[in-house]
């Protein structure tokens, strides 16, 4: 009987009908009874239902556009940089406090720089060379805001994310990467830096030289030597100082995967992000076992998963479309 | 993204489903000034939205849109005399219907509605006559004296309404069955 349904919607659709009519119709299509046939022929309608190209595009749509266009703009009244994607935080509060955090440390003279925007989407890494010199390389799902020219004492970016910073020498202006709860000052050095905001801990590691590291709302100080691995826990405000494994700590960067004692749900929010698909699973069917991996570039996620199904044993998963389904065994 | 990218890319999508959208609430809500705020409302917080600007997803994603806007707006209308209903139900669907079919019982409310809108297409006299025949139960004979028509003329407007509500029925019943 789809017929009656889609005849329904046909009818009302292609003239004029009464008031009275008309509400009959509107009583008929938002009561529940045969929701899903009316939602199968409503969406017949809106599929039939022809899309615009840029060749015919009414003057009623240039309009609307234009309309739209500067609704958007009274919203966001004067930011002219977008702060795009996963930064689901509130991007107005983070702009405020970075411009306020820029003005501070600029001496004044920063406020009206152009800030430049990076983004790296999911699954690609990007590298880059700030106007200083410094070379940055960015890992996947990370946002890097810095300003068209450093001027001021300091050179300060901010960093949502991961991304590894060979810093161009210049003792007289320090290269200061700030981030939500911490920041990394340094002079001329190597290092690398991970901020995501979803993480619950944020970490930096020295590879030579020499910086300094300020968190808990720049309270505390501490310095790192070559090699040392900061990472601080935004929960617990606790912090900790290790010696990772250099290659392994660095490895994202030549495409590679590594887990080291890692929980599955660590590493699917790491997958998550190096490959365009999104997970779905419950949380209980991840137990808190830890686990160690070691996935060269370009591995599929079909690979990555088939091992960690195996070794897991307890967990079987599903691809369909862009979507990676974790299932109990 | 820069934010240049950005906007041309919210443009093009925008060319290609703004006008998809407001049609879809247009021809629901039968009024192309709300078709325009609720297609306006969508896309001012699309535009905050950038992750869904996929293909499929940005399709799907504006149709649900679309829907709960134009639903939201007819519950709000406060629609009005329900008895009308009870009206119709005197007539006898299986009149046009033809056959007796237990589903008819079970699509009853669809029956109706399908005949009340496809009594809407019909000229205005002939719907007229047919209402007084067979919602007030006239006789052609008290429907030619009351419209100063002939009885003949009477009779000739209610077979054709007949003949094209059957056609109707019959071409949307049997569609699903073969």
């Amino acid at each position: 009987m789809e017929n009656y349904f889609n005849k329904i919607i046909e009818l009302f659709v292609k003239s004029d009908v009464s008031t009275s009519s008309q509400d009959e119709f509107y009583r008929w299509l938002i009561g529940e009874k045969f929701s899903v046939e009316k939602e199968k022929a409503l969406y017949g309608l809106w599929d039939n239902l022809k899309e615009g190209t840029p060749a015919e595009t009414s003057t009623q749509t240039q309009q609307s556009l234009y309309d739209v266009q500067k609704k958007i703009k009274q919203r966001q009244p004067g930011a002219n940089v977008r702060l795009i994607r996963f930064w689901q935080v509130s991007a107005a509060v983070l702009l405020i406090a970075l411009l306020s955090a820029l003005y501070f440390t600029s001496n004044k003279t920063l406020v009206n720089a152009d800030l430049i925007e990076q983004y790296v989407p999911v699954a690609e890494m990007t590298r880059l060379t700030l106007p200083d010199g410094t070379e940055v390389q960015m890992n996947s799902t990370t946002t890097l805001l810095y300003p068209e020219q450093f001027t001021g004492e300091s050179r300060s970016v901010y960093l949502l994310g991961e991304a590894n910073f060979k810093v161009a020498k210049n003792e007289k202006q320090p290269f200061i990467v700030k981030s939500n709860d911490f920041q990394v000052t340094a002079l001329g050095t190597e290092f690398n830096m991970k901020a995501y905001p979803g993480d619950s801990t944020l970490s930096a590691i020295l590879l030579s030289g020499s910086v300094e590291v300020r968190f808990n709302n720049m309270a505390s100080a501490l310095i790192l030597k070559p090699s040392e691995q900061f990472t601080y826990n935004r929960q617990t405000k606790e912090e900790t100082i290790s010696h990772p494994d250099l290659y392994d700590a660095t490895a994202w960067q030549k495409g590679e995967l590594v887990f080291k004692s890692t929980s599955l749900r660590e590493i699917i929010t790491v997958l998550e992000r190096k490959y365009p698909y999104s997970f779905v699973y419950a949380l209980n069917t991840l137990k808190d076992d830890k686990y160690t991996f070691r996935f060269k570039d370009k591995t599929s996620l079909q690979e990555v998963m088939d091992i960690i199904a195996e070794v897991s044993g307890h967990i079987r998963y599903r691809i369909e479309d862009d979507k990676c389904y974790i299932l109990p065994l | 993204m820069n934010t240049e990218s950005y906007r041309r890319e919210f443009e093009e999508i925008f060319i290609q489903y703004f006008p998809k959208v407001r049609t879809f609430a247009a021809i629901l809500l039968k009024s192309e000034q709300e078709a325009e705020d609720i297609a306006q409302d969508i896309f001012v917080k699309l535009w905050e939205q950038p992750d869904l600007w996929e293909g499929n997803l940005v399709r799907n994603y504006l149709y649900t849109m679309v829907k709960n806007h134009v639903f939201n707006r007819i519950k709000r209308k406060n629609i009005e005399s329900k008895y009308i209903n009870s009206r119709m139900n005197q007539l006898s669907l299986e009149e046009i219907t033809e056959f007796k079919d237990p589903l008819n019982d079970i699509y009853v409310q669809e029956l109706q509605l399908l005949l009340r809108l496809s009594l809407e297409q019909l000229p205005d006299k002939r719907r007229q006559i047919f209402e007084m025949s067979r919602f007030e139960n006239l006789s052609n004979n008290e429907i030619a004296e009351r419209l100063n028509l002939s009885v003949r003329t009477v009779e000739q407007h209610i077979y054709l309404v007949l003949k094209d509500l059957k056609k109707l029925f019959l071409i949307a019943f049997f569609f699903i069955k073969f």
